[in-house]
């Protein structure tokens, strides 16, 4: 069955729901019979996507003009975040300002009220789009168990907790790296092996290193309640790919990351870009 | 510890949002000086009362024309003629969702979304039926509860592109 299995990496679920490539994606699906996903890729999502939704949705409510919203989402650090926020605004304005204008008091604040509903409903697709797409979400360290959608309160959105050491509960990342300890000093040696890794690449090494340097001791903590617990993070690419099953094919946008990785763990990588 | 649904709001959080219809016209009432015979039978929000009586009256009238549209199927120009005036139905309930519940103003907008998406291309008799199921859950939960408006917009989903919003083109580039 793991050869049939697909695991859906966290690039694949944000672009399917934002219609990047979800024709494509949709397609991928279909050829394989069982569709896993991970609680870690939901935490992902949280504590990035879901906060610039969050940041557009809320300055959508409460700005009081249009351009102001977008001149505000220009001054941001030039990301690929940002641009596709950007990118999100215009396309929605163009769809939304196609109305019947004579019937419209206040156009400037029609728009933005009909795209807060959008980003809203966008917000929801998203948070409900792991249940949709995968039928188990794999979670054996315990990955932020009490993880919630943003909350509304007045005309604003709170994603309280984005990030995962705000868990009420701990987790058992450490446990988790224990028992695939193999499997990640495989992708260490891989990722060293590297001739010219780029900063995220690197600043997965030097993760990994630390992570696989205290596991031999019992006094030296690592989880979300743990000062260190951002270089899970750092390594969320080789996290993901050792939780999917033994031979399932990972799905991805991030070839270039995932796959010297998938190399050494006997996992599959495929990508849905053209 | 319960899920907390999407949009749910945390018990004891303080709202500044415009409560929802109904309650918020409750609570005007309570407020109000000491009661009087006449008072009881005095309506004292004219215009939200009016705004509630347009929103029943056009949703009435969307689940008319959609149904006439199933009807009438088969019969091209009758059933456009009913999907313009569906279309003119639902644009009217946006221009009125101001104040109203939130999740019954966002499905709306997600209604809408469905209807221009469909401009270029007929619907198919599923496709109308799904919408009526939607029109009808609306119409019996105006003061939608998050399981309502999940079930809605996932019906919506599965049967209509709702990403067209995020994949049109700036017509500057």
């Amino acid at each position: 069955m793991a050869n049939n299995t697909l695991f859906l990496e966290t690039t694949a679920i944000i672009d399917h729901c934002f219609a990047a490539a979800t024709g494509r994606i949709d397609r991928i699906l279909e050829q394989h019979e069982k569709k896993l996903s991970a609680q870690y890729v939901r935490m992902e999502i949280k504590r990035g996507v879901l906060q610039y939704l969050v940041l557009l949705h809320n300055k959508l409510t409460t700005y009081t003009s249009y351009y102001e919203v977008m001149d505000s989402i220009y001054r941001l650090s030039a990301t690929s975040s940002r641009n596709r926020l950007s990118s999100l605004l215009k396309a929605m304005a163009e769809f939304f300002k196609d109305v019947e204008k004579e019937k419209i008091d206040n156009l400037d604040e029609y728009l933005r009220r009909e795209m807060a509903s959008y980003t809203r409903i966008l917000i929801r697709r998203l948070w409900n789009s792991l249940e949709r797409l995968a039928e188990d979400l794999l979670n054996p360290m315990d990955c932020y168990l009490d993880i919630a959608p943003p909350r509304q309160a007045g005309a604003v959105l709170h994603n309280d907790g984005s990030q995962c050491n705000k868990s009420e509960i701990e987790c058992k990342i450490k446990e988790f790296f224990e028992a695939h300890r193999k499997d990640f000093e495989a992708i260490l040696k891989a990722l060293q092996a590297l001739p010219e890794p780029d900063p995220e690449t690197k600043r997965r090494i030097k993760s990994l290193k630390e992570i696989l340097r205290l596991l031999p001791y019992a006094s030296r903590k690592f989880s979300n309640k743990e000062h260190n617990f951002k270089n899970c993070w750092s390594c969320g690419d080789a996290i993901l790919a050792v939780l999917s099953p033994v031979k399932s094919t990972i799905l991805t946008s991030n070839l270039k990351h995932y796959q010297p990785i998938c190399n050494v763990i006997d996992r599959k990588v495929i990508s849905y870009r053209e | 510890m319960g899920t907390v649904l999407p949009f749910q709001k945390k018990e004891g959080s303080q709202s500044t949002e415009a409560p929802d219809f109904e309650r918020s016209y409750v609570e005007t009432r309570q407020e109000d000086e000491k009661a009087t015979p006449e008072g009881l039978y005095k309506v004292k929000d004219v215009d939200r009362v009016t705004k509630l009586v347009s929103i029943v009256d056009t949703l009435n009238l969307a689940l008319e024309n959609i149904c006439v549209a199933i009807a009438d199927f088969e019969d091209e120009v009758e059933r456009e003629i009913q999907l313009d005036l569906l279309r003119n139905n639902i644009f009217e309930l946006i221009l009125l969702k101001k104040d109203v519940s939130q999740n019954f103003g966002d499905l709306l907008t997600a209604f809408h979304v469905c209807l221009k998406n469909k401009t270029n291309t007929p619907f198919s008799k599923i496709e109308l039926v799904k919408l009526r199921n939607v029109i009808g859950l609306i119409k019996n939960n105006f003061n939608m509860s998050d399981h309502v408006f999940n079930e809605c917009l996932y019906i919506l989903d599965e049967n209509f592109d709702l990403t067209i919003p995020m994949r049109i083109e700036p017509e500057n580039g």
